[in-house]
């Protein structure tokens, strides 16, 4: 693999990893271009396409699209199924990993990429060893900001309020299916007014829904539409 | 699981992405960097030494910084103080940082090394592993040289943990890749290929990949991994899905690592021992079987990493092209998924296809799918679809099917997309040239192809068409006919035009006897178009008249008459009047006989490679088209063989010399030996490279110019014709430079015109003004030229001073960059160390300031320094800073309408043999220009 790139719809750069020595130049002028190519194309074109001597790998998951681009004796459809993995390794680690945890945890997703991919190709597939390697280093740095004068505990993307753990499921389920950017979803976090924020419609969608995800929300919705007639009553 | 923060956040950082995710406007978030910038600068050159965690927090913030597209120039050395922090956190940190920038600013590559050297030797997994990512993130020649070595040693070694082995195995992959020739080959190769028994999957699929990618380059040394890479796979396609745990992947036993696997014995032909090829065939059958099975799983994943073994399978059966047996099945396999729901393996199945076409024991199994294919190009949504379905029709196709091809490709190309038509009328065009048997359906077929598509009509089409008329006669008196009756259309295209031009004026007599076709009718029709039509039509549609003249006499005063006109033996454009001009006189003058001669029907082409099948092949790229083209000429014996279009004349027409001078000028150097005046390519490219545009830089142009950045005189320029000197005085925002033209040779020089170019940019901030030179130079002779120069405002490129002349028979073109830079306006001021420093903390701001860390160029000598400075234009302030060793500088820059004060350090570091320059100004363009022209002296 050449390089990987995370784009949202709005063409914005997510993440960017080359495995090609490349001026800053020509790794604007490809993102560039790329970015252009990729969100001109409709959904149910085919995944792969020619660019250059390369061939392009490229995925939706909810608003971010993942790119990758291989040479010409490469496996596409393999390709297709690593961005999967590292999608599911993200979800795993951030739990129903959003744009916005890539945002504002930039520095995960490209240490979850670097246990996954080395220099271009697949490095570790099982999905239990790349996070076991991450959440040692996570105990390493836990160990270490326990230490620290300052605890910053407080991360914007935490909406694990404590004791309303059901709250933060729900939420996130009818902002999935419903498309409102309800003031509702306010973060705890007072410093990120999330809905002031007109990009960030579709932000909070989850990049991928694992079935038992949607059961779960699907009972967590039941549970909350009960308590709440239950209330009224 | 919730989002829950994972170790230990940086609030400072969260606070600082929403800050920025709620700019309103590019600007707002300009604004926001910067002051972020301003905050950190101030912050990593504060008295307080820094805590890690700050440290930790400031770099990761320029790395977003970075990553949303801005520019860092500082904070490369606190992340390498990071790296060698004892904390896990602090020490990933620097490592990302080092990962993402560090291609930027090499110079720090040393300390990198050796901080990386420190964690390999820690013996800690965790920060080994990070060293190692480090090293295959950058993967410069610089870490080859220190690590290559070393890390191999690591991969092999028996105490070594696996995930230090799978990083320290794609490490020295990616290492291998950019500087093959510092990875020693060496004992290590065979304990690297037994890793292929490892028992953790993890370690197989890495050292999987680094052996594939030695064993391309040394497939001998590699030899054995053939029968341990057929034992592992034969182990994983036999494996039940749960066998493999975790490795399992939707049902799919390991699909990396068998996609891989299948990939290294790519690298190998059949395996000998006929007990491993045995198990590979078992293998492969297995993976061809499994295909048919019913899906364990509805996922999209589930049947994305089957196929994906299964094409990497099919792709091993057509690298082998041993089994025929295997190739069918394959094929029909593929044929199954060309109907397949799914638009991905709907592509991968054309695209296989493609190559399994090219296999003699496939070919025949491969058309049988003929029908779906073409129905693909019809009903596929998909563009790149499409254009795979056009690539597997031409693979597929041979002699029985190409007229069914043909028209299909054709009738495709009137709705086809822009993209892609160019390449469809070259297929088309090589396919009905390959495979014509009849050259009446090629002469229809070409004809076809300009009437539907002529804007995407190549040169090398229409050359083609006509060397295979003039070399068949069988087919000549039809293509007249054929040319005849498409010119009749009232809007042909102009290419059609060029065609028929050509072949009536070679063979319009084979159709002169009907009536219907008089010569007079042929010629009235042809100038019908005439007018319409750009100069080189027109200067062949004269060549054909002259022709006619000689193959119809009747009509010669018709022709002569057309000749006459104004509007050609006065046309504005030089090579129809010269035409119009000879030809006349060429008609009056000549006898019967001689015109016959000079005018005699062209000679047959020879026999080369079709140029059409050169530009396919350059179009798509060596390595895609051009083996299976050679596959193909093999099979099909090549009907015509392929004269380029050669610049042969049309009319040997005898040519006073002027006339060749003429067409000489728009080639460059070499003069084309004595190229009589004639139609077709010739003049396309005369005309193509028009002489007033400028020359490329002159190499080592870039050179020069640096060397002038401290000097005002000297040789500018000089190749073995001529010689440019400059002298040149500046004062204030004024200056005069002279430039010097010699001429080296014992010839003139002629319509000798040097051009000073500026971009607007340039223009708006430097007026140059000067008077034309002589057009004449004469042998061993020196002309001067005089520039006046004002610096109108501060200005960041140069002026380019283009030279265009004629020596002997060919026209010349030079172009160099001329050095009037920034600094020239320098004007040097004294001061004592007190003045200077308040002004430099009153320059404080964090645009105002630039500051590049550069390695040492020329020997690091302080008395060379010293003049360099000064010859940059500013003062040299001795006794100003505390440590003797720094230089610092003091000046104004003068402009009409400002004047700006600058002042320089410069911090030499002998032991690293760099220099840290930087440079603060009150206008950030000037503090930017100055440090890169200085930075370039040392």
């Amino acid at each position: 693999m050449q390089f990987m790139l995370l784009f949202s719809r709005q063409g914005k750069l997510r993440l960017q990893k080359w495995y090609v020595p490349l001026s800053d130049k020509e790794k604007k002028k490809i993102t560039r271009e790329l970015v252009q190519t990729v969100l001109a194309r409709k959904p149910k074109m085919c995944s792969f396409l020619e660019w250059r001597d390369l061939k392009i790998v490229y995925k939706r998951y909810a608003s971010l699209y993942f790119c990758c681009a291989i040479e010409d004796q490469d496996n596409e459809l393999i390709t297709l199924e690593i961005i999967h993995r590292y999608v599911e390794l993200l979800d795993k680690y951030f739990g129903s990993v959003c744009e916005l945890d890539i945002i504002f945890n930039f520095e995960k997703a490209y240490f979850i990429l670097d246990e996954f991919l080395l220099g271009g190709e697949v490095q570790e597939t099982s999905k239990k060893n790349v996070l076991k390697a991450i959440e040692q280093a996570d105990l390493l740095q836990e160990f270490s900001s326990v230490a620290q004068s300052c605890p910053t505990l407080c991360d914007p993307m935490n909406r694990s309020t404590p004791g309303l753990p059901v709250h933060h499921q729900l939420l996130e389920f009818t902002q999935t299916h419903v498309h409102r950017v309800g003031d509702a979803i306010q973060p705890p976090h007072p410093v990120v007014p999330f809905s002031s924020c007109p990009q960030s419609l579709g932000l909070r969608k989850r990049l991928f829904l694992g079935w038992r995800k949607v059961e779960c929300a699907c009972i967590l919705r039941k549970r909350a539409n009960a308590e709440s007639n239950e209330k009224q009553e | 699981m919730p989002a829950v923060s994972k170790g230990d956040g940086m609030r400072g950082l969260a606070v600082f992405i929403s800050d920025i995710r709620n700019c309103k406007s590019k600007e707002a978030e300009i604004k926001r960097i910067n002051k972020e910038l301003a905050n950190i600068r101030s912050k990593f050159k504060g008295d307080r030494a820094l805590d890690g965690y700050s440290k930790k927090k400031y770099v990761c913030k320029l790395l977003f910084i970075f990553l949303l597209g801005h520019d860092i120039d500082f904070g490369h050395m606190e992340a390498v103080n990071l790296l060698s922090s004892n904390r896990y956190t602090e020490k990933q940190i620097g490592y990302l940082f080092i990962s993402v920038l560090v291609n930027s600013n090499s110079e720090l590559i040393r300390l990198i090394n050796n901080a990386i050297k420190n964690d390999l030797a820690s013996r800690n997994p965790t920060f080994m592993g990070l060293a190692l990512h480090c090293i295959a993130n950058v993967g410069s020649r610089e870490m080859a040289e220190a690590f290559a070595g070393e890390i191999p040693r690591i991969l092999v070694a028996g105490d070594t943990m696996d995930s230090v082995k799978q990083s320290a195995a794609l490490c020295l992959l990616r290492l291998y890749r950019t500087s093959p020739d510092l990875v020693p080959m060496g004992d290590w190769t065979s304990r690297v290929v037994h890793l292929l028994n490892d028992q953790h999957l993890g370690v197989v699929t890495a050292a999987t990949s680094l052996i594939t990618t030695l064993a391309q380059k040394n497939p001998e040394e590699f030899k054995t991994s053939v029968s341990l890479a057929v034992s592992r796979l034969s182990r994983i396609v036999t494996s039940a899905s749960t066998d493999l745990q975790d490795y399992t992947y939707y049902f799919v036993p390991a699909p990396w690592l068998s996609v891989k696997l299948l990939r290294l014995l790519q690298c190998y032909p059949p395996p000998e021992d006929p007990a491993v090829r045995g198990r590979l065939t078992e293998c492969l059958e297995a993976i061809l079987n499994k295909a048919q099975e019913p899906p364990k799983s509805k996922k999209v994943q589930h049947s994305n990493a089957k196929n994906a073994v299964l094409f990497e399978a099919i792709s091993l059966v057509i690298h082998h092209d041993s089994e025929p047996n295997l190739l069918v099945r394959a094929c029909n396999q593929l044929g199954q998924f060309l109907q397949h729901r799914e638009t991905n393996l709907r592509y991968l199945a054309l695209e296989s296809m493609c190559t399994l076409a090219s296999s003699e024991f496939s070919h025949e199994a491969v058309k049988t799918h003929i029908e779906t294919v073409i129905n693909a190009l019809k009903t596929e949504r998909d563009v790149s679809v499409r254009q795979r379905a056009v690539d597997l029709l031409y693979a597929m196709c041979d002699r029985s099917n190409a007229q069914q091809i043909v028209a299909e490709m054709l009738s495709y190309l009137e709705t086809a997309d822009y993209s892609i038509r160019e390449e469809i009328v070259l297929k088309v065009a090589i396919l009905a040239e390959k495979y014509a048997v009849d050259y009446t359906w090629y002469v229809d077929t070409i004809l076809n192809l300009i009437r539907i598509a002529g804007d995407y009509v190549s040169e090398e089409v229409w050359y083609r068409v006509i060397q295979i008329v003039i070399n068949r006669d069988d087919v000549q008196g039809y293509a007249a006919k054929t040319v005849f009756e498409a010119l009749q259309a009232s809007a042909c295209h102009e290419n059609l035009v060029k065609v028929g031009g050509y072949i009536l004026g070679e063979f319009g007599n084979l159709i002169a006897g009907d009536p219907r076709s008089s010569p007079l009718t042929q010629f009235h029709l042809l100038h019908s178009k005439f007018h319409l039509c750009s100069v080189p039509t027109r200067a062949l549609l004269l060549s054909t008249y002259i022709k006619f003249v000689n193959l119809f006499p009747e009509v010669k005063g018709t022709i002569q008459d057309v000749l006459r006109s104004d509007s050609q033996l006065k046309n504005a454009d030089v090579e129809l009047q010269q035409r119009a001009v000879e030809y006349l006189r060429l008609s009056t003058v000549a006898s019967t006989d001689i015109l016959a001669t000079v005018l005699e029907e062209m000679p047959p082409f020879p026999e080369r490679e079709s140029s059409i099948l050169a530009k396919l092949k350059k179009k798509k790229g060596p390595s895609t088209v051009t083996d299976l083209e050679e596959a193909k000429r093999e099979r099909s014996a090549d009907v015509n063989g392929g004269p380029e279009p050669a610049p042969a004349s049309t009319s040997a027409v005898s040519t006073p010399s002027p006339s060749a001078d003429l067409l000489g000028l728009g080639a460059a150097p070499p003069a084309p030996a004595g190229p009589p005046p004639s139609s077709g390519g010739l003049l396309v490219d005369v005309f193509s490279d028009s002489p007033s545009a400028a020359a490329p830089l002159a190499p080592g142009s870039e050179d020069n110019f640096a060397r002038f950045v401290c000097k005002n005189n000297g040789v500018l320029f000089e190749n073995q014709l001529l010689q440019i000197g400059l002298k040149s005085e500046f004062r204030q925002n004024l200056g005069r430079m002279f430039i010097f033209y010699g001429n080296k040779t014992s010839t003139q020089f002629l319509n000798f015109t040097p051009t000073l170019i500026c971009s607007d940019d340039l223009q708006a901030n430097l007026s140059l003004q000067t008077k034309p030179v002589d057009p004449a130079v004469d042998g061993g002779a020196q002309v001067q030229q005089a520039v006046n120069i004002e610096c109108v405002s501060d200005f960041t490129e140069a002026p380019v001073l283009n030279i265009q002349f004629r020596y002997g028979g060919t026209f010349q073109n030079v172009s160099v960059k001329l050095p009037i830079t920034l600094n020239k306006f320098f004007q040097p001021t004294e001061m004592a160390s007190q003045d200077f420093f308040q002004r430099w903390k009153q320059l404080s701001n964090p645009q105002q300031e630039v500051q590049s860390i550069f390695k040492a160029k020329h020997p690091m000598d302080t008395e060379v320094t010293k003049a360099k400075i000064i010859g940059f234009g500013s003062a040299l302030l001795e006794e100003v800073d505390p440590n003797p060793a720094n230089f610092v500088g003091a000046g104004i820059i003068h402009t009409r309408t400002a004047q700006i004060g600058c002042l320089l350090r410069l911090e030499p570091n002998l032991q690293a043999q760099m220099y840290r320059l930087t440079l603060r100004t009150s206008r950030e363009t000037v503090s930017q220009r100055l440090c890169e022209l200085l930075s370039e002296q040392f």
